[in-house]
């Protein structure tokens, strides 16, 4: 199959699913509270509702808010494309490089944050100011984490990561090692993503806000936008762990049609199980107090260091 | 071009800079303009020179020698002047030149409306000499290739400079301009000894000729020399501890010599420095490297700890100039490194990165710094509290310096980031075959690198954010309208080059000898080591496409216009600047998670209505962040120099004879050291 042809299916279903995402979250989060919820797929409807309302601009903005949006999406499209989640060896997939992928990833968050500060309300500036603190302070695990693979594996393009194992998943078994590294991979994604410890996606309560102070000020098509990038951010961190974790299969160029089909059912599959992860995981632990997610962002960096240095010492054997 | 045609360009260009120093002293207005174009266009015929010898194949243009041919009898080029002192550009001092060059045509067009803004603070005709004179200093240091024109030109550069640090003649001035001078005096000192002691005291050496000594110096004498040199370019390049006068002298300055000597003056102190280690020593020993990488990632860290919690535009830029100029030295030092313990590929790219960084920060930083003259021309403060909203009031303006500061943060598709990446994806890639002690300092590296990228990141944005977006917190920033072409061109230019030079990195590196890192066969366009590759051109056009088709379906799937504008959301109050969040606010989660090492001390004083009332009528707070260094290091050295002078100070009783006698001791006690 052609390599182009791989990256538009993966970015077709990646885009297509991301909205299930969230609604997933929110589904066994309620059940697990012991809530009927809603169903799965309100955010599609609410997504599509927020893009027929009126966009509202605050007065103090400049064209930094009409630019975030676009920013912030962006580059959470830019990783749907390049990143293997659905397929492997797809046409951008050079350019999955990791520290080019940390810097993209970087760079949202960079727009986000002065979005979030362009509205002057102190809600967004106090979102701004935490989600930057994080994102800076994850900086040296991302690539402490990703240095490890690189190791493992001899690529430094995640794709290669991926594709380099013959199923997705081997990886683990052949350098089990890496297991470190790929709960610092799992820290990071919950940091990156506004999940708890570090954030609670679920509240507008100024004590803990992060990701939602920061988009507070955005309403119609804009907050659509915003909110579709935070879904789709979190499908690819979804994807990408399960991928290191799972051996299911994935598209590759010598793919069968029945093999895209059943590409494409695992990877909903492999959605449901990480969102009921993360539904699981914030229903038994706590939010962290702001001022205590260094203790979080210290662990995750050891963490990344601990995984890089067993990589460099599997070496020797 | 032959190179007697490239000779006469490059003499044009340094005659030219001195004359523009010349010409700004005659004592008519319009000598102002005259001087700074002149300025200007000489500067651009040296940037057409460096451009063309850094990019050429082995391209070594050595000025007697090109306008005076050697003579058929062989007896050389007749050099009338200067004791057969030789000027030449030589590959590697090029890529130096034509930052300088590039950097001093902007700088030049946009002094001018700036000292036409400033004419009351300060005395124009000094400052444009100055500058001009400073220029010529950097020029000459390029150019020379013995220690004793080195030395000179090093001199005018720190004299000149030093006196434009007090063109303010405020006291602050006055402190940070003596701060400069000693510290840049015992640097050059330093500089000055360490070449003697690798020359064996000769001044006229030639310093393909000290290559030629240096390997049989005793190890002792060799060791000294090290260390002196590395003390003398490190203060002169601000690396941490040698720093302290960097974040007070770099923004005394009128704002583009600020610019020239954050932008440039430093990168000659690496010039100098990369000059003495890779052209005349023969291999140094394993402490000296390990201490360039220790002193190097220490400076970035430190620089970029006080960029977040600098609260002072100029400031902030000083402290991310100690930062970069840090990761330019743990580029160097992981290259020596590499090459010691046998990683060839990791030395390529780390020293090819640091320079590529080094041409970078030229360009960002200048553009930065003349951005913040800008802006405290229309605000009036260099406090960031009181900027806010511009970003409304200048767009254009706003964009370029939105471009410079992400690049400053080494965000793709810009210069730096392609610099970094060369690094970090070299670092990664030596990982699998390095030594074991490589492979340690490398994670350490690493760690150490990604750690000062993100915290990059949050300065900039800081500053960037604090100072532009939102409502302005003072009535002079909400009267600001976009600056003048004259202001607004170089700032733009300088946004775009950075640009320029991240797209076309592959092809830039290739041209200045890289040729394993950007290999002519992928069409010059990856840059490739480590086991990975980037394609930033490749990698540009997917993030446009990306943002065309948003910008396209955002139109398809809803409608534009259905917007309106309200202020921002309060429950119904109305929203002021005093809500904001402000840079301290900003900063703050960083001060407190590494309070341990920052201390900084935050005071609020709440005064009462009256001593019984326990109504508060104003509340005061202060934030004072303690520097280490200057506590414990020079602080102490400070007070100790003083009370020697005390000391010193008795033996000046006012009586003739005791003094008699002492120069007799002296005598005495010289001869019998001496004989």
């Amino acid at each position: 199959m052609n390599s182009i042809v791989l990256t538009v299916i993966q970015i077709l279903v990646v885009l297509l699913i991301a909205p299930l995402s969230i609604g997933l979250t929110r589904f066994f989060k309620a059940r697990f509270q012991g809530r009927h919820g809603a169903v799965p797929w309100l955010p599609y409807l609410t997504y599509a509702t927020m893009m027929k309302k009126e966009n509202v601009i605050s007065t103090s903005g400049s064209w930094m808010l009409r630019t975030t949006p676009y920013a912030v999406l962006g580059s959470a499209v830019f990783l749907a494309i390049v990143l293997p989640l659905v397929a492997t060896g797809g046409a951008l997939a050079p350019s999955s490089n990791f520290i080019v992928v940390a810097a993209v990833l970087a760079l949202g968050s960079a727009f986000l944050v002065m979005g979030g500060l362009d509205t002057g309300s102190a809600f967004g500036g106090m979102g701004s100011s935490r989600e930057m603190t994080i994102v800076s302070l994850l900086e040296p695990t991302v690539i402490l984490t990703f240095a490890a693979f690189a190791l493992a594996t001899g690529s430094s393009a995640i794709d290669g990561m991926i594709a380099g194992s013959s199923v997705a998943g081997e990886l683990l078994i052949t350098a089990p090692y890496l297991l470190l590294s790929l709960l610092a991979l799992v820290l990071v994604a919950l940091a990156e993503n506004a999940r708890y410890p570090v954030d609670n996606a679920a509240t507008h309560l100024e004590l803990t806000m992060v990701h939602e102070a920061m988009v507070l000020d955005y309403s119609g098509p804009y907050l659509a936008m915003m909110e579709y990038a935070a879904a789709l951010k979190l499908t690819v961190f979804a994807l990408l762990v399960a991928n290191f974790a799972m051996p299911l299969p994935l598209i590759m160029t010598s793919s069968s049609p029945l093999d895209v089909l059943l590409a494409v059912g695992s990877t909903i599959l492999k959605l449901v199980i990480m969102m009921f992860a993360v539904a699981l995981l914030e229903s038994t632990i706590a939010k962290m107090r702001f001022y205590r997610v260094q203790e979080f962002l210290t662990g995750a960096f050891f963490m990344a260091l601990t995984g890089l240095a067993l990589a460099l010492l599997s070496q020797l054997l | 071009m032959s190179l007697t045609t490239l000779a006469i360009a490059l003499v044009i260009s340094v005659v030219g800079t001195f004359a523009a120093g010349l010409v700004a002293l005659w004592p008519d207005p319009r000598a102002h303009r005259a001087s700074n174009i002149i300025l200007a266009v000489s500067a651009a015929f040296g940037a057409v020179v460096g451009i063309y010898v850094a990019t050429g194949s082995n391209v070594s243009l050595i000025v007697p020698e090109a306008l005076y041919p050697v003579a058929a009898d062989g007896s050389a080029h007749a050099w009338p002047m200067f004791y057969g002192m030789v000027f030449g550009l030589d590959r590697f001092s090029a890529i130096f030149f034509s930052i300088l060059s590039v950097v001093t045509v902007l700088v030049a067009v946009y002094a001018i409306p700036y000292l036409e803004h400033y004419a009351a603070s300060y005395n124009v005709r000094s400052v444009n000499a100055l500058t001009a004179l400073f220029i010529f200093g950097m020029q000459g240091v390029l150019l020379s290739t013995n220690i004793f024109g080195f030395m000179t030109f090093w001199e005018i550069i720190s004299i000149a400079s030093f006196f434009l640090v007090l063109a303010d003649g405020t006291e602050a001035s006055r402190k940070a301009g003596f701060l400069y001078l000693i510290i840049t005096h015992i640097g050059a000192g330093a500089i000055m000894s360490g070449l003697f002691l690798l020359s064996g005291g000769a001044l006229l050496s030639d310093f393909s000729v000290i290559a030629l000594v240096t390997p049989e110096l005793p190890e002792v004498t060799f060791s000294i020399a090290l260390g002196l040199l590395l003390f003398g370019f490190g203060s002169k390049a601000g690396l941490v501890p040698f720093h302290v006068w960097l974040p007070e002298a770099h923004p005394q300055a009128p704002t583009h010599v600020s610019a020239l000597m954050s932008g440039v003056m430093l990168k000659i102190a690496v010039y100098g420095f990369l000059r003495v280690l890779l052209f005349m020593l023969p291999g140094v020993p394993m402490w000296f490297v390990l201490t360039i990488v220790v002193l190097g990632v220490i400076s970035a860290i430190v620089g970029v700890l006080y960029a977040v919690l600098e609260r002072d535009i100029k400031r902030l830029l000083a402290y991310s100039s100690i930062e970069n100029l840090g990761l330019i030295f743990t580029m160097i030092g992981v290259g020596l490194l590499a090459g010691q313990e046998g990683s060839v590929d990791l030395t390529q790219a780390a020293l090819y990165a640091a320079l590529f960084l080094a041409a970078s920060h030229a360009i960002f930083k200048t553009g930065l710094f003349l951005s913040s003259g800008v802006i405290i021309a229309a605000v009036h403060s260099r406090r960031l509290e009181a900027m806010g909203g511009l970003a409304q009031r200048m767009p254009m303006f706003s964009v370029a310096v939105c471009v410079l500061a992400l690049s400053a943060a080494a965000m793709p598709p810009f210069a730096p980031f392609m610099a970094e990446w060369t690094f970090l994806q070299a670092v990664v890639g030596a990982l699998t075959e390095a030594t074991p002690m490589l492979k340690v300092a490398l994670v350490v590296i690493l760690a150490a690198v990604g750690f000062v990228a993100g915290l990059a990141l949050f300065a900039m944005v800081k500053m960037f954010a604090i100072a532009f977006l939102a409502k302005p917190r003072t009535d002079e920033a909400a009267a600001a309208v976009e600056p003048k072409p004259g202001f607004l061109i170089p700032i733009v230019v300088l946004a775009f080059i950075s640009l320029i030079l991240g797209l076309f990195s592959p092809l830039v590196l290739n041209k200045i000898g890289a040729v394993d890192l950007a290999p002519a066969d992928l069409g010059t366009q990856v840059i490739s080591t480590g086991g990975g590759g980037l394609a930033p051109l490749s990698l540009f056009l997917v993030i446009a496409g990306i943002s065309l088709a948003l910008f396209l379906l955002r139109r398809l799937l809803s409608d534009v216009k259905f917007e309106r504008s309200y202020q921002t959301w309060d429950c119904g109050q109305p929203t002021t600047p005093r809500m904001e969040y402000t840079a301290t606010a900003f900063s703050a989660p960083i001060r407190f998670f590494f309070r341990f090492f920052l201390r900084a001390q935050k005071v609020v004083t709440a005064t009462p209505l009256t001593p019984n009332n326990p109504w508060v009528a104003s509340r005061t707070m202060s934030l004072l962040v303690s520097q280490v260094w200057y506590d414990r290091l020079y602080a102490p050295i400070g007070s100790g120099v003083t009370r020697l002078a005390g000391l010193v100070g008795r033996l000046q009783n006012g009586s003739i004879q005791f003094y008699i006698s002492l120069i007799l001791l002296a005598l005495l006690v010289t001869l019998i050291v001496a004989l």
